[in-house]
């Protein structure tokens, strides 16, 4: 299709997780790829939001709360001027993400599936450690829930997947969904095919 | 050309199966009783749930089609032929896919999440990401070439679905179209039946080809009580038939059934060649005698034209050489065009060739006419029923005849929409919103306000 302003709205590539599913490692490397297609891109990571935008907020459900609304109203914003924000953040509660869908008409669900125990496994922060015994409280997947989304149009398996295979995965579905123009610059046919089907149509009549 | 938004209403939602049956014409319903090709579709003709429809100009698949796809006339989406013209030069080109100036149902359906399922449809080569599978129609130019996602490939081998028949092979011998037409036609039921079942999907849509394709071989010989062609309608149609039989048995209160033809058929007695008319009468003139192609046209040339009926001003600007400037003498230009066409008889018979001459900025209503990256028609002539308006340049007979005994039809193209009643006029283009309306998704009109 000639371009005609369908690709040009942004898109709120949220995700959810547990902690060490693999959320920031796969914003990361989709955000480069992403650019390098020409995207504009953002990333808002939960760590990183709160250092600054939702400092000083804790880990009860209200702040969680608080701070998911925060992330998911910067989003908004951004992806209806055209940006694609990817969103890292566990969002454990399935109200707060129907919500966060709800107001922003280019919001896009991806579950970032791993089994608790690979999470432990991994352990990349530390905190698991920690949390098992006893030392954080309110830890989502130890001692709060994890509410696992049944509607995500995306879903990827990064204990069966490459940080690569799950990023090519997004960008396929990304497609799909008509979130990024595909790539697809040889598509068309080639001279040799275009003759033959000029044949076909003189076949019919048509031409 | 700002594009619609589609979103998805907290309305019930509906599932939709489009089944769209090439060239069947709605005025074939009473034969098609008569001769009792299908149970199914004469008993909805019979309670008035099958209405006519207007469809594109012209009426060509792939126009009507993409008509279908985008819900716009073919001077918004600019597919206006099988082969279509781009203004840095005079050969043609087949359009694709990537040629629609506006986006597809498909497009939109898979933005806001939900599934689709096409095989078949013209105007969908090559097959662009959807959220679901798509087969695009014959005009893709392999298997291999023609599915989203690729390793669709496989089932479609499985049952060995075809993309179309040989027609060169069918032109040569009756034989051959017989062998051929049923087991296409039967293939791709099959097909359509495996992703019925198997996909999860909102909106499927299945295009069948070979009743176009049968039409164009037989459509007189059907008439012939002691022809073979009767055999062959009977063996397809049965097959739509039971197709369509099972589909409505296991249809549920959640999922809505669309039929569709694109445009009807008719007797072909005759081609007419408008080029070479248009050279006799001094409108157009090439460099080279036995030219095939308008590459060599010469700048004085007013007028040219591509099957069916489109005519095309030699416009500055739009076409390499051409020097006619788009004022007040074009607008006289096309009305004299006009007039001398509509005036046109076959001396055989002594009828009119020509029954219309249409002005497409008019009929299309088209504020960008002119930014459209392909030239469009300026004029299209809708020919007498019997009489085809072909392109072909070489040679010098204004008249001849073709291999094929039946020809599309202007209009006559005919809908089901899930029993509803008609209430209104229905044209092709329509249809989409129709769809959209079952399938509980809103479209929301942007600044665009052409139809
Ligand atoms: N397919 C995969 N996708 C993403 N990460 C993967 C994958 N396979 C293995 N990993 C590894 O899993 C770990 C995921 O850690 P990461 O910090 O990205 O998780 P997170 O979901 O952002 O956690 P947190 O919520 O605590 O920030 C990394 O060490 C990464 O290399
Ligand atoms: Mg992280
Ligand atoms: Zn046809």
């Amino acid at each position: 299709m000639a371009s005609t302003g369908f690709y040009k709205q942004g898109t709120t590539l949220w995700m959810t997780g547990l902690s060490g599913a693999g959320k920031t490692t796969i914003a990361n490397l989709l955000a480069e790829k992403l650019i390098r297609r020409g995207e504009k891109v953002e990333i808002m990571d939960g760590d990183v939001v709160r250092t600054n935008l939702s400092k000083g907020l804790g880990f009860s459900k209200e702040d969680r709360e608080t701070n998911l609304m925060r992330i998911g109203f910067v989003c908004r914003l951004l992806s209806r001027n055209g940006t694609i924000v990817i969103a890292a953040a566990i969002s454990p509660y399935d109200y707060i993400r129907k919500n966060l869908r709800k107001d922003d008409e280019n919001f896009v669900e991806v579950y970032v599936n791993a089994p608790i125990e690979k999470c432990i496994e991994r352990d990349v922060k530390g905190l698991y450690k920690k949390a098992l015994a006893g030392e954080i409280k309110q830890f989502t997947g130890i001692d709060d829930p994890y509410e696992a989304p049944e509607d995500a149009e995306i879903e990827v398996h990064t204990d069966k997947e490459t940080v690569e295979e799950s990023v090519e995965f997004i960008l396929r579905r990304m497609e799909e969904l008509g979130r990024i123009e595909p790539d697809r610059s040889d598509e068309g046919y080639s001279s040799e095919e275009e003759a033959f089907i000029q044949k076909r149509l003189e076949a019919l009549g048509y031409i | 050309m700002p594009s619609k938004k589609m979103i998805l209403s907290k309305s019930p939602r509906k599932r939709v199966i489009v089944i769209a049956i090439d060239g069947v014409p709605f005025s074939f319903f009473p034969a098609l009783k008569e001769m009792n090709l299908s149970p199914v579709l004469s008993s909805l003709y019979k309670r008035n749930k099958i209405h006519s429809m207007t469809t594109t100009l012209p009426p060509v698949s792939s126009v009507a089609w993409a008509s279908f796809l985008t819900g716009v006339n073919p001077g918004v989406h600019g597919i206006t032929g099988f082969v279509d013209r781009r203004q840095d030069g005079y050969l043609p080109f087949v359009p694709t896919a990537e040629d629609l100036q506006v986006s597809t149902i498909y497009q939109h359906l898979s933005r806001i999440g939900l599934r689709v399922c096409s095989i078949g449809v013209p105007a969908t080569f090559p097959p662009a990401p959807i959220n679901g599978i798509l087969v695009s129609g014959f005009l893709a130019p392999n298997l291999e070439r023609s599915v989203y996602p690729k390793e669709e490939i496989e089932t479609l081998k499985s049952f060995d679905y075809k993309l179309d028949i040989d027609a060169w092979s069918a032109r040569r011998s009756d034989d051959s179209l017989i062998a051929q037409l049923p087991n296409a036609i039967s293939a791709r039921i099959n097909t359509a039946n495996h992703y019925l079942n198997k996909e999860n999907w909102d909106l499927f849509v299945f295009h069948i080809l070979e009743t176009d394709r049968l039409h164009h071989f037989m459509w007189c010989q059907m008439m012939d009580k002691e022809s073979t062609a009767l055999d062959l309608f009977s063996v397809l149609y049965g097959q739509i038939d039971k197709f369509l039989q099972t589909i409505m048995e296991k249809l549920s209160e959640e999922t809505v059934l669309i039929i569709l033809s694109d445009h009807g058929f008719t007797e072909l007695k005759k081609d007419f060649y408008l080029n070479r008319w248009l050279i006799e009468r001094g409108y157009l003139s090439l460099s080279e005698q036995n030219a095939t192609n308008l590459s060599g046209i010469t700048p004085g040339s007013k007028l040219f034209s591509m099957a069916p009926g489109r005519i095309y001003l030699h416009l500055e600007g739009k076409t390499p050489n051409g020097t006619i400037l788009n004022d007040q003498n074009a607008e006289l230009l096309k009305r004299e065009i006009s007039e001398s066409l509509e005036n046109v008889h076959d001396p055989e018979t002594g009828s009119k060739v020509i029954r219309q001459v249409v002005d497409m900025r008019e009929e299309w209503k088209l504020t960008g006419f002119d930014d459209s990256p392909l030239q469009l028609p300026d004029l299209i002539a809708i020919p007498s029923p019997g009489y085809e308006l072909k392109g072909e340049l070489s040679g010098s007979d204004l008249f001849g005849i073709d291999r094929f005994s039946g020809m599309h039809a202007y209009g006559d193209a005919f809908v089901y929409l899930n029993g509803e009643e008609k209430d209104e006029k229905l044209d092709i283009t329509d249809i989409q919103g129709k769809i959209c309306s079952f399938l509980g998704v809103q479209q929301m009109n942007g600044e665009s306000n052409q139809t």
